[in-house]
């Protein structure tokens, strides 16, 4: 008697499984994803979209440059090339993050090219284009400018950036 | 009595005598010539009466209480006597016996003085020894020259005697004429001697009167004054000359000698003051030093009892230095035990330091690897991400590439969780290296400090035994010196005993120079007085009297000790 | 700027550079450009000498010049002098070697004269333009005006 119920209780179990796996097969295929490069700056969860990440670069010695305004940090090399370093954190009007493990993600919009110092790259991920939402209206007006949209990932709200209104606003300065 | 009397008192005196003499030495011939003649008259009367007995008879006998010569009774029979009386005058008596028998003699009343009994010392030698008689008496009133023979009977027996009296007038009458002439002569010789004589010394006398008054001047007796000034005149040149010449000369040598005694009494007396002084400074002195003796003496007793007590306890501390010295020893021995295991535990806990140290640094060795795979893991996790953002690039061909870029970030993710599990170990480690190096160090410090407190303990406890070394040693040094000071302040006392003896001895030897001293004042006194009464050429005065006042003063504060 | 057109240009063709240091800062100026170096005393620098980092954009910043030399430029429109730090080194640069800066600073950094850079290991000079330099900080003296 016992094996029978045991027997009948692991079949329902695997069946339960297998149908939900179906069910998160059909979402996987349909539900079109949008590559994030997901970063901490001053705290927050900020986010780019991956096709505008070239690469991720652990903080390099920046050689400033006179003359340019205080939201670009200066120049790095970047395999024998040199890119500019822009302070993200001063771009979206941040308090200051002093003594952070910092990242440098070179980005490009369209034929303009930086390094955008991060605190920290957190992760690499896909996210469903339905997860991403409007920028609430709440949002810091220093902010609201730049954001794209805005998405949960592990329970913590990420704010996604539009690089090209960030490039034209160093630009403009 | 003057000279110049007695003088002629003498002269009279020998004048008289030599008169007298002569007058007496004639009397007493005289006298002795009468006497001699009125004998041999009794004699010869006696011889009469008895041949007058013999006549009538040849024996002599008493018969019938009568006395008998022959046949002839005597008794009443006053014939013989009454014959005697007719031839020669004077008295004539028979006794027998002692009684008077027959007698011329008559009484006033005009009987016959019989019956009477001889007394005295006709009758001592008449019937006591049997002798005859010779001798004077008053026969009624009228002095006589007696003569007594015994009569013997036939046996030669005293029976009775004779008697014969002559008067003495009948020879003296012519002697006592003879004597009162020569008294006058003698008397009015001697008177004209003795005028003469007051004439003569009186003459001779005269200058030794004046020199008289003249001593009597120089010894003044009312103002009690010798005036040595005065000098007697030299008139003759006879003995009283030379006399008064040798008295001034005296006189002379005595003012001189009178100087210089007054001199010597003034430095007797000053001499006198001196010594007084000195005695009254040396008996202050000595009594000061008696004071400060005995004072002394008495500190010194209490200093001996003192000392005493100072070695009793003296000794007390000996005994506690030495048991101290044998504590301190065991002390510093223990210590010195304690210090090396001390030092044995602080090498054993510097070792351990050292080895958690080392684990300390290891485990920061450790960390830095830790650290090193940490970024090899990060630069993982980065070639991951790049990995992941190239495979997105390269499309639908990059999708397998993006699932081992993920697998690569998971390992990564693993690493980080596992070195953060690590570091987590390694921080508790490091934290329990750091508490322990913490302790170990503090433990290291207190046993350094131990070390430190046990090694100047020993030092400390080894300054002790070398200090409680030096107490004992010092301590029994008192000690000894205690007892020697002890000895020596018990001499000490009795040499001051001895002092004090002396200064005793001393006192009443400067009380005996004190009294000495001041009996040679009274004396100098007694002399300068006398000297005063001497009156001396000026200059050679009476002076000292002050001088001697002030010294009899001061001898009499001085203190009697 | 005469001289240089007459060159021929093209890969393998040599910049003489003259490096110095501003403030952490390496640049790189032409070396032909430079007319003279003068040592001059730090203590009195003459007020006709413009310091290099107030024209170039260090502003608001104490910079201070161990050893100070003033390096004076010529052209057609006059003279410049400029206090610069004593140059560590000149140095041969061939042109592929310049790297065009970045679209985003290139706007600022050509009105400071700043045109190319050279990534050299982990540092970069900036090559700098001194006449523009002169010219866009309006610099430039007649000879008669020193």
């Amino acid at each position: 008697m016992a094996s029978e119920q045991d027997i009948s209780k692991s079949d329902r179990i695997l069946s339960e499984i297998k149908l939900l796996r179906e069910r998160q097969k059909i979402t996987d295929v349909d539900e079109p994803q949008l590559q994030v490069v997901m970063f901490s700056l001053a705290g927050d969860m900020y986010a780019f979209p991956g096709r505008n990440v070239l690469e991720i670069l652990p903080r390099e010695e920046v050689s400033p440059i006179p003359g340019t305004p205080s939201c670009i940090i200066g120049l790095i090399i970047v395999r024998g090339d040199i890119e500019s370093v822009v302070d993200l954190g001063k771009i979206l009007d941040l308090p200051a993050t002093e003594g952070r493990e910092s990242f440098v993600l070179l980005a490009a919009s369209g034929t303009v090219r930086s390094g955008v110092q991060i605190d920290q790259v957190e992760d690499v991920v896909e996210v469903p284009q339905s997860a991403i939402l409007a920028a609430p209206a709440t949002l810091d007006s220093g902010i609201r400018e730049f954001v794209a949209g805005q998405f949960e990932h592990d329970g913590k709200s990420v704010t996604l950036l539009d690089l090209e209104k960030i490039f034209a606003q160093v630009a403009a300065a | 009595m003057k000279i110049r009397t007695k003088a002629t008192l003498l002269n009279i005196l020998l004048v008289t005598a030599a008169i007298a003499i002569t007058v007496i030495f004639s009397l007493i011939q005289i006298h002795a010539d009468a006497t001699a003649q009125a004998k041999e008259v009794q004699e010869s009367h006696l011889r009469t009466f008895w041949e007058l007995l013999r006549a009538k008879g040849d024996t002599f006998s008493i018969k019938d209480g009568k006395l008998m010569v022959g046949d002839y009774p005597l008794n009443g029979n006053n014939e013989l006597p009454d014959k005697i009386k007719e031839l020669f005058g004077g008295t004539a008596t028979i006794f027998m016996g002692d009684k008077r028998v027959s007698t011329n003699v008559v009484t006033a009343e005009g009987a016959r003085a019989v019956g009477t009994v001889l007394e005295g010392a006709p009758h001592v030698a008449l019937f006591s020894e049997g002798k005859p008689y010779r001798g004077e008496a008053d026969i009624l009133g009228i002095p006589y020259f007696t003569a007594y023979d015994p009569i013997r009977n036939a046996r030669g027996e005293v029976i009775g005697a004779v008697y014969v009296g002559i008067k003495k007038n009948d020879y003296f009458a012519g002697y006592e004429k003879i004597m009162h002439g020569s008294i006058l002569i003698a008397l009015l010789v001697g008177g004209a001697f003795g005028l003469i004589s007051i004439f003569l010394v009186r003459r001779l006398m005269l200058p030794l009167g004046a020199m008289v008054d003249k001593l009597r001047e120089v010894s003044n007796h009312e103002k009690e004054v010798t005036d040595l000034t005065i000098r007697l005149e030299q008139q003759a040149h006879d003995e009283i000359g030379l006399v008064a010449g040798e008295f001034n000369a005296l006189l002379e040598k005595m003012q001189q000698i009178i100087s210089l005694v007054t001199n010597i009494t003034r430095e007797i007396n000053s001499c006198a003051g001196t010594v007084s002084s000195s005695v009254h400074h040396q008996a202050s002195f000595t009594s000061q030093l008696s004071s400060s003796v005995s004072e002394i003496s008495s500190t010194m007793e209490e200093f001996t009892s003192t000392a005493a007590e100072i070695a009793r306890h003296t000794q007390g501390v000996v005994e506690t230095a030495e048991t101290t010295l044998h504590d301190t020893r065991e002390g510093a021995v223990k210590v010195e035990t304690l210090t090396d295991k001390m030092a044995e535990i602080s090498r054993d806990n510097q070792d351990g330091i050292r080895e958690i140290v080392d684990l300390g640094r290891k485990s920061k060795e450790i960390t830095k690897i830790m650290g090193i795979i940490n970024t090899i893991a990060n630069q993982t996790k980065l070639i991951a991400f790049n990995a992941a953002l190239e495979a997105a690039s390269a499309g639908e061909a990059g999708k397998r590439f993006g699932v081992v870029a993920l697998e690569i970030r998971r390992l990564a993710d693993n690493v980080f969780e596992s070195t953060d599990e690590i570091e987590g170990k390694i921080t508790e480690i490091l934290d329990t290296v750091n508490r322990l190096v913490i302790a170990s160090e503090k433990s290291s410090k207190g046993i350094q400090d131990g070390l430190e407190y046990s090694t100047h303990t020993t030092a400390i406890l080894n300054d002790l035994v070398s200090g409680a070394e030096s107490t004992t040693e010092a301590a029994r040094q008192i000690s000894l010196s205690t007892q020697q000071q002890q000895t020596a302040s018990s001499q000490v006392v009795i040499a001051l005993r001895d002092i004090e003896e002396g200064v005793r001895f001393s006192s009443s030897s400067i009380q005996q120079t004190s009294e000495v001293s001041r009996n040679l004042t009274e004396m100098a006194a007694t002399l300068r007085k006398l000297v005063g009464t001497f009156t001396l050429v000026e200059g050679s005065g009476t002076a000292p009297a002050a001088n001697s006042a002030s010294a009899v003063e001061t001898l009499e504060e001085v203190p009697c000790l | 700027m005469t001289g240089v057109a007459e060159e021929t240009y093209g890969a393998g063709t040599e910049l003489r550079l003259l490096v110095f240091s501003i403030d952490g800062s390496r640049f790189a100026a032409d070396a032909d450009q430079v007319d003279s170096l003068q040592l001059c005393d730090p203590e009195s620098v003459p007020g006709h000498a413009v310091p290099f980092h107030e024209v170039v954009g260090f502003t608001g910043r104490a910079v201070t010049y161990r050893c100070p030399e003033i390096c004076t430029i010529r052209s057609e429109a006059g003279i410049c002098r400029l206090v610069i730090e004593s140059p560590e080194d000149i140095i041969a640069v061939p042109w592929e070697s310049l790297r065009p800066l970045p679209a985003l600073i290139e706007p600022f950094a050509v009105q400071r004269g700043i045109w190319a850079g050279i990534a050299e290991s982990n540092r970069i000079i900036l090559v700098i333009d001194l006449c523009r330099l002169a010219s866009t900080g309006n610099l430039w003296k007649m000879q008669g005006d020193i």
